[in-house]
Parts: structure tokens; sequence; C-alpha cells
């Protein structure tokens, strides 16, 4: 989450703390969804005369549940049950950017934590203002009234609270108190998920369920290498086969428009291209692999923490113990493929598109078609999960593209195969690390050293059009986001390479981290819980190491260095007494415990596995968290299930490789998912806070693997430092 | 030729060829768009439909082998009401981007027609065909033993939820 604020940063659009107050009145642009007959105090809320509420959600739910969380804040303080509040999809809007990053953008688990105040603010405004337009209109002392589920009640009447919209407009905005915990009745309390009805009944609308006038399904043929370019190509009798509407090349490959998807893949597969080959066509995963090594042992990187002299604490250290751990690219995989609607016309252009960056699209699409801003709307939709993948916008620039090249209304639909084989993806690392311990076993000196592609020369590219201000002339806009590798190449640190590492959290004399930026050439992306998902396995399985090389306890031993860290010290006690650490197991059985801070919030795990010809097999993980203040505890447990379940995944299965530059992955037979019956049984115990809110979305994602990896330690003796785990 | 066969209870004829997935016959033609694409191939579940009262992937069914057939997708599940699992899926949170559900119900209605009180082993193998990169495995699995007993007992109790009985501990 820092990596991409730090980015903004370097780029001058965010001074240093963080914004939390938003501007939400006196808005000199009008809402996407404006309307003058309905009481509109700020961009979240509308409330008609007919007396419907609706809740404008910037966030985009991909899953992870801000739509029930958010509209449980609102429901909150208008003291209304959170379904009789409509949520809609806002629009892009500068009133809907978020603080963190300077763009509308829904990642970094920020949502909840960002509007845990603002929405309920909001709200509250809302409830004073209709409260006061009725005293007026009612003739009675405003402590006389209460406002509950919609209405006003004043003794035994009950008026709806849209008879008092009209008066409620000329009211300026009160300061107000928000409700106090004690009198919360939704925070805080399990509920059933507002979107979970239509989920089940087939009806919710995901992006690529979107369906208009005269719409055609476009599919692209792109470089097997990422990053080549087409020489020349041909269609070879596709343009002749049924329903096919149009063959265009675009910038990235060539697009057929068809009927159907199943005319245009038909017709895809006729088309030949000859392609200019990139220079990642001549790498193999095993030559990064070699050139991470190498460039670890030649390069000595760039510093993102030094307290003291690591090294020298660590060379005087009674006991020394060194590691290297080797970790994959991986793919997102979401269930739904990648998808964008676009539909363009002479002075507007309106996209329908599953984003995590509505206003990059938006961005996008002014390049791509020459349309100002105020000529683009973007629609929304429910995203098929999200992950991370969506925060790059690959999917709206070809889609925009081939609607300006055909002049058709198309779905760019990406097969599975394209999906899996043009990702961003997590960076694959190779790390080194280093400690010393002193004779009573602690540790004195702290040395690791990552090697690993950075993601934000890939990002800025992107992001860069949105951020930057829209007077700037389109040509240095380009210039400058194509400035982006060579900035984080050469000058920047990506705080994303070594976010998990830098947050050190364990007593140490010192302590330093550094990296090494490599990049073979295959685009990188934000992955769920990003460089956390690589930190949290070198730091966690080097401190279990470090545990059985001073004889302890791993858990004892964590603890013993936790002394600046109760929070972490904390779930740590919780998951190892619920998951009954140290309880005895059956032989070729094994616990293994991991502890990890990410997103604002605390998680460790405990895992119970076993080994059987060779076969690992998870039979149960326990997880504690510490999110600080909860606002739904079934979505943060649920969330913790699906971590878990992610991070396993990564852990037993996940890997992309590279055959002369191409990925080798097509689809679920080679990129294997968790299935129902690999799925151990999780318990979630949520430690009780009064602290902030904190993220749930990713958190639970980064302990797993090194958990597993230590219990597979304790089960068999052999320390499995590649991921993903696999048994010799 | 046209290609007649019975959907969610009406019957349907299509002018389309025979070699088309029933996939893309129901989304891009019909434009019923509950029934997901997720992988082209049979590999992920997320098309599931029912053939006859059986569970099959609409990806790779040829429009040509549904002539004269039954089927019934998400949206002809539950008749006019939600089917007794689509109502357990709601009582436990189970969808989270939802995206495979429609597949992973349709998969598990199969499963309670043939089988209707199945144990965990049974719902693992009928439903170790259906990927859910969310990983809500453990709330399908729960979902589906208590509408297996709501359809067992027919008692019209709804019991309680599932968050309720397992968070608190």
């Amino acid at each position: 989450m820092n990596s991409r604020r730090e980015f903004l940063k370097a780029m001058g659009l965010v001074g240093g703390g963080l914004i939390l107050e938003l501007s939400l009145s006196g808005c000199t642009t009008p809402l996407p969804h404006g309307n003058a007959r309905d009481f509109e105090p700020d961009a979240w809320l509308q409330i008609t005369p007919q007396n419907d509420i609706r809740f404008y959600l910037n966030s985009v739910e991909m899953g992870q549940g801000t739509m029930t969380g958010m509209a449980t804040l609102i429901a909150e303080e208008l003291n209304t049950e959170p379904y009789m509040i409509e949520v809609k999809s806002a629009g892009v809007h500068a009133d809907y950017v978020n603080p963190f990053y300077g763009v509308q953008v829904t990642g970094g688990s920020t949502s909840t934590r960002i509007y845990y105040d603002v929405l309920r603010r909001s709200a509250a405004q809302a409830r004073e203002m209709l409260r006061a337009a009725a005293a007026a209109e009612l003739g009675v002392d405003v402590a006389l009234l209460e406002v509950r589920d919609k209405h006003i009640i004043y003794r035994d009447t009950r008026l709806p609270m849209g008879r008092f919209v009209q008066a409620a407009q000329s009211l300026s905005r009160p300061e107000v108190s928000l409700k106090s915990e004690r009198d919360f009745r939704f925070i805080g309390r399990p509920s059933v998920r507002l979107d979970g009805a239509m989920k089940v009944r087939g009806t919710a609308q995901y992006g690529i369920d979107v369906q208009l006038p005269d719409l055609f399904t476009a599919l692209v043929k792109r470089c097997p290498v990422q990053g080549g370019h087409i020489e020349s190509w041909s269609p070879n009798g596709a343009d002749e086969l049924p329903g096919v509407k149009a063959i265009v090349p675009i910038a990235n490959g060539v697009a057929v428009v068809a009927e159907t998807y199943w005319h245009a893949q038909r017709a895809l597969q006729a088309i030949t291209v000859s392609w200019a080959m990139p220079a990642l066509s001549q790498r193999s995963s095993e030559d990064i692999r070699r050139e991470f090594e190498a460039l670890a042992a030649s390069e000595s990187g760039r510093s993102a923490l030094s307290v003291g002299d690591a090294r020298a604490d660590i060379r005087a250290a009674a006991l020394q113990h060194a590691a290297t751990y080797r970790l994959p690219y991986l793919a997102h995989a979401t269930m739904e493929p990648m998808n964008c609607t676009v539909r363009l016309r002479d002075d507007h252009c309106e996209i329908w598109v599953p984003t995590q960056v509505p206003s990059v699209c938006a961005a996008i699409a002014e390049e791509v078609t020459g349309l100002r801003r105020h000529q683009i709307t973007v629609h929304t939709t429910l995203l098929g999960g999200g992950f991370g993948r969506r925060l790059s916008v690959d999917y709206a620039l070809e889609a925009t593209q081939i609607a300006k090249a055909t002049g058709l209304t198309i779905k760019l639909v990406f097969s599975r195969e394209d999906d899996m084989q043009h990702d961003y993806y997590r960076p694959a690392a190779h790390a080194e690390i280093k400690a010393g311990l002193d004779e009573q076993g602690r540790i004195t000196g702290w040395h690791q050293k990552n090697v690993n592609p950075n993601i934000l020369p890939y990002a800025f590219q992107e992001f860069a059009t949105a951020v930057l201000p829209a007077w700037l002339p389109d040509g240095l806009v380009r210039g400058l986001a194509n400035l982006g590798p060579w900035v984080y190449g050469t000058l920047l640190m990506d705080p994303a390479s070594t976010e998990g590492a830098v947050e050190f959290g364990y007593d140490s004399v010192s302590a330093e981290v550094r990296h090494v930026q490599a990049d073979p050439g295959l685009r990188t992306g934000y992955w769920r819980s990003v460089g956390h998902s690589i930190n949290a396995f070198v730091v966690e399985s080097f401190m279990d190491e470090l545990a059985h090389r001073a004889g302890r306890d791993p858990l004892q031993f964590r603890l013993q260095h936790l002394a600046g860290n109760p929070r972490l010290a904390a779930v740590l006690r919780q998951v190892a007494e619920v998951g009954r650490w140290g309880a005895p197991m059956e032989p070729g059985s094994a616990q293994g415990i991991a502890a990890h801070y990410s997103f604002g919030s605390y998680v460790a795990q405990l895992v119970e596995v076993s080994v059987v010809e060779g076969d690992i097999r998870v039979h149960r993980v326990t997880v504690a968290i510490d999110c600080g203040k909860t606002i739904n505890p079934d979505i943060i447990k649920a969330q913790m299930e699906g971590g878990v379940i992610f991070g396993l995944t990564a852990a037993l299965r996940g890997e992309i490789t590279l055959q002369d530059g191409r990925v080798q992955q097509t689809n679920f037979h080679d990129y294997p998912l968790l299935r129902i019956h690999e799925a151990p049984a999780i318990t979630v115990h949520i430690l009780s806070s009064a602290e902030a809110p904190g993220g749930v979305g990713e958190p639970a994602v980064p302990p797993i693997a090194p958990a597993l990896a230590n219990a597979l330690f304790a089960a068999t003796g052999q320390r499995l430092r590649d991921l993903p785990l696999r048994l010799s | 030729m046209p290609i007649t066969f019975m959907l969610n209870d009406r019957s349907i004829s299509l002018d389309v060829e025979g070699e088309m997935p029933l996939l893309w016959a129901l989304r891009d033609v019909l434009k019923l768009t509950g029934t997901k694409f997720g992988c082209g191939a049979g590999l992920c579940g997320a098309c599931t439909v029912h053939r006859e009262g059986e569970a099959i992937r609409a990806c790779t069914t040829p429009m040509s082998s549904v002539q004269g057939r039954r089927i019934t997708t998400i949206e002809g599940l539950g008749g006019q009401a939600d089917h007794p699992l689509q109502d357990a899926w709601i009582r436990h949170n189970v969808a989270q981007c939802g995206y495979c559900q429609p597949g992973q119900i349709m998969a598990a209605s199969a499963l309670l027609a043939q089988n209707p009180s199945p144990t965990d082993e049974d719902i693992d193998r009928a439903m170790a065909g259906n990927l859910c990169r969310c990983g809500t495995y453990s709330r399908i699995r729960a979902a589906i033993h208590d509408a297996a007993g709501q359809l067992q007992s027919d008692s019209g109790q709804t019991p309680a939820p599932y968050y309720q009985s397992n968070l608190e501990s």
C-alpha cells in the first residue's frame, strides 16, 4: 500500500501525511448521478422524495464485502437497516478519489479503513438535516424526533424521511456527533451480505454479462511473448467465416469482432501473425533464476531499511545462520476473465468495465479516443474477482482501441488462456537472509537482500495519465508515463519490493534490508498482499530456522522477540491457545506457526499438516486476527478463510514459468487452484480491539506459506525454501 | 436446421451451428448470463448446467447434443422461488465475488437430487470439478449440508445461520 502512495508522492501529487478529510461538498463538477429533486448532501448519499435511500459506493465489490461493509457504516448513522439502502455503483468523480493513492482505486485493503469515519459522518449529517427539517415543519422540538428505518418518528407517528427532503436541501451541513459504540445496531455484528441473493440467482451483473443493442464480442490474438509486436499478419480466410464482423490490428495484436464469443474464437484460430520478438524471448525461467542469483552476489542494491550495523553485529554474533529463498512469478487467475465493453460515438465514449481503477480507465479512453474527460462515462460492474489484477488496465486500452478502429460497440473478452498468459504477474524473487544470535538465543543482527523486478514501472505507465493534471499536453503526459521504467529502475525504490521486510517487527540490535532491481521483462503487478506475499514467507520461514538453530520452540522464540510489538504477540498467543500449539500429533503430522502485520492488521496462523507417502495434506488452519474495530465479523471471517485458500494455492501449486519468454501455463490444468477436497478446515478468531479499523482483504495471505513450510519442516525435517513447496 | 430443446421448462428453437457450445448459445444468443464462462475447457465448472437433471459443463457441450433434451440453468433452478440451496447459500454468506457460485449451486443441486443426505466425502467428490478462487469451500460444504437437512426435514424451520453458530468461540 505504501508503495503506491510513494509513487504518487514521487510524482509530487500528494503531500506528506494521510489525507483523511475529503471534500464532501461544493463539488465543482456535477455528480454522475445528480438529480435536482433529490437530497444529495454529498457524493455518497441520495434520498429521494419517494423515500428511496441510495448509497453511491466508490469502491468496487470484488468479493471482499465493501458493498455490505460500507453500506453498514451509512446504515448505522441513518439508523436504518442496511438492506433498506440501495447500493449503487458510483461513477468517476473527484470526490471519489482514494486519498491514499490520489486516484479512484479499490486496493491496498483501504476502503473501510479510509471511510470508516467519513461515511458515518456523511450519514450522520444527513440524519441531522432531516431531523431539523422535520422539526421545523412539524413545529416540535428536534430532540423529540427519532430517525429509524427510513422514517422520522414523533411519538406515535412515523413519517417517511423522503417527505422532508426538500426542506433539508436548503439547510447547511451541521456539526454532528457520531453514534456511541454502545448504541450500534449494525456495526460489529454479522449480517447477511447485501450482494448474496443476486449472486446465487444468476442475476448479478459482472462486466462479462453486459448486454447492449448491437453488441459484438471481440477477442485479440496477442504476441505469445509479452512486449512483441506485429511484423505482418493475414486474416487467412478468417474474415469470410460466419459471424465475423471485423478484423483489425491494434497496438497489442490482431482483434476479431464477431457475433458471439465462439464465432470470434473460431476466426481467431485461422489468423496468422508474424511477430517481432522482444528480448524476453531469449529467456526462460532457469535463466532468470541464475540471473537473480548472480545479481545477489554481485550487487549490493539499495537500502530500504538500515538500523545499526547489521553486518558487524552478525559477524560478531555467537551463532550465524544464513538462507536463500526463491519465489516464482504468479498469475491472479480471477474466475471472471478480463473483459471490457465500449460504445464509442462521435462525442461520447461509454465504458462498462469490471475494474479496480475506473478513473484510470477513463483516462486511458481519453487518450485513445481524443475525447475530453467529461465526454467519457465509466460504469463499473461487479468484479468476478480482482486480487489486484484489475488494477491494471490493458483490457480497457485494448477495448477502446478496437471500438475506435471498427466503429462497433464491442465487448472484449479474454479467453482463459489469454488471461493466464497476459497477466501482470506477482514478481518472482530471490531473497538472501542472514542473522546472528547471541548466547541467550537473541537476534543481534538481521540482514536481508531481495532481488526481484519492481511493479511500479508498469503501474506508473498506466496510472500516469489518470493522476497527472488534465491540462498537461497529451504528449507530455505520455512522455512522463514512459519515464516510469527508468525512474523506478534506476532512481527510486519501489516500496512494494520490500514491504513486509522493512516493517521488521522483531526485536534486534540492528537490521538491514536491501533491494536489487532486476527485470527480465515480464510485466509485473499487484497480487493480493503484494510484497508481503514474498517477504512474509522469507521472514517467517527464517524466524523458524533461527528458532531451531537456537534450540527454542518457534512460538516462544517469536514471543521472546516481540517486546516492542504487543499486537503481533497477542495474535500469536491467541492462535497458539485455540489451535492447541504443542499438542501431541499423530506420526507424520505436525504443526507450523507464522504471523505477519500488513495493511493495518495483525494475523497469526497455525497449520496442521500430514505427509502421507510424500503427499502434503493440510488438515486444519487456525487464524487469529487483530484488525482493530470490526464492522462485520462474518466478512472478516470470510476474508480470512478466502485468504488462507488463496495463499495455500500459491504455496502448494502456484508457479508461472517461462520458456523462450512464453508463459507456459495456459489454463487450470497447468495452473491448478486448490479444490474443495484439498481445502482444510479453517477456524477464525477475531481479537476484540478498540484500535482504528485495519484491512482484511489481503492480510490473511502472507502468513500461510511460511506457516505451512514450518509445519512441513516439523513433519519431515526438510526445510523447503523454494515456492511452491515440494518435498524431495 | 434449428435445434429444439427444453430450456428451464420452456421449448426453445435456435438456429445456430451444431458445434457451437451450449454456453455461448445461452450467453450470447439467448442472453441468459447466469451461466458463467471460466475456462472454456471443462476445468472450472463455472458453466455448470443440468441436462436431464445431470450436471454438465456447458462450455464443452455442443448444441447438437442438446437437441430434444431438457436443459436447466441457474435462472430456472428454483422455479418461482429460491431453491433450498440458494436459500442456504444466502444465509451462510457463501458468495464472495460470486462468479463461480451459479455453477457451484448447479453442481450441488444435481448432487442432492441423487443423494439427499451427502457426507463430506460425497460433497468433495461431486464438487471437486468446481473451482472457487475466493476460497469459499468450507461454506459451500456447510450450505449443502444445511440445504440437505432442510429438504429432508421439510419442517419449514429455517436453521440458524452458519455465522451465528461458528463465530463465537
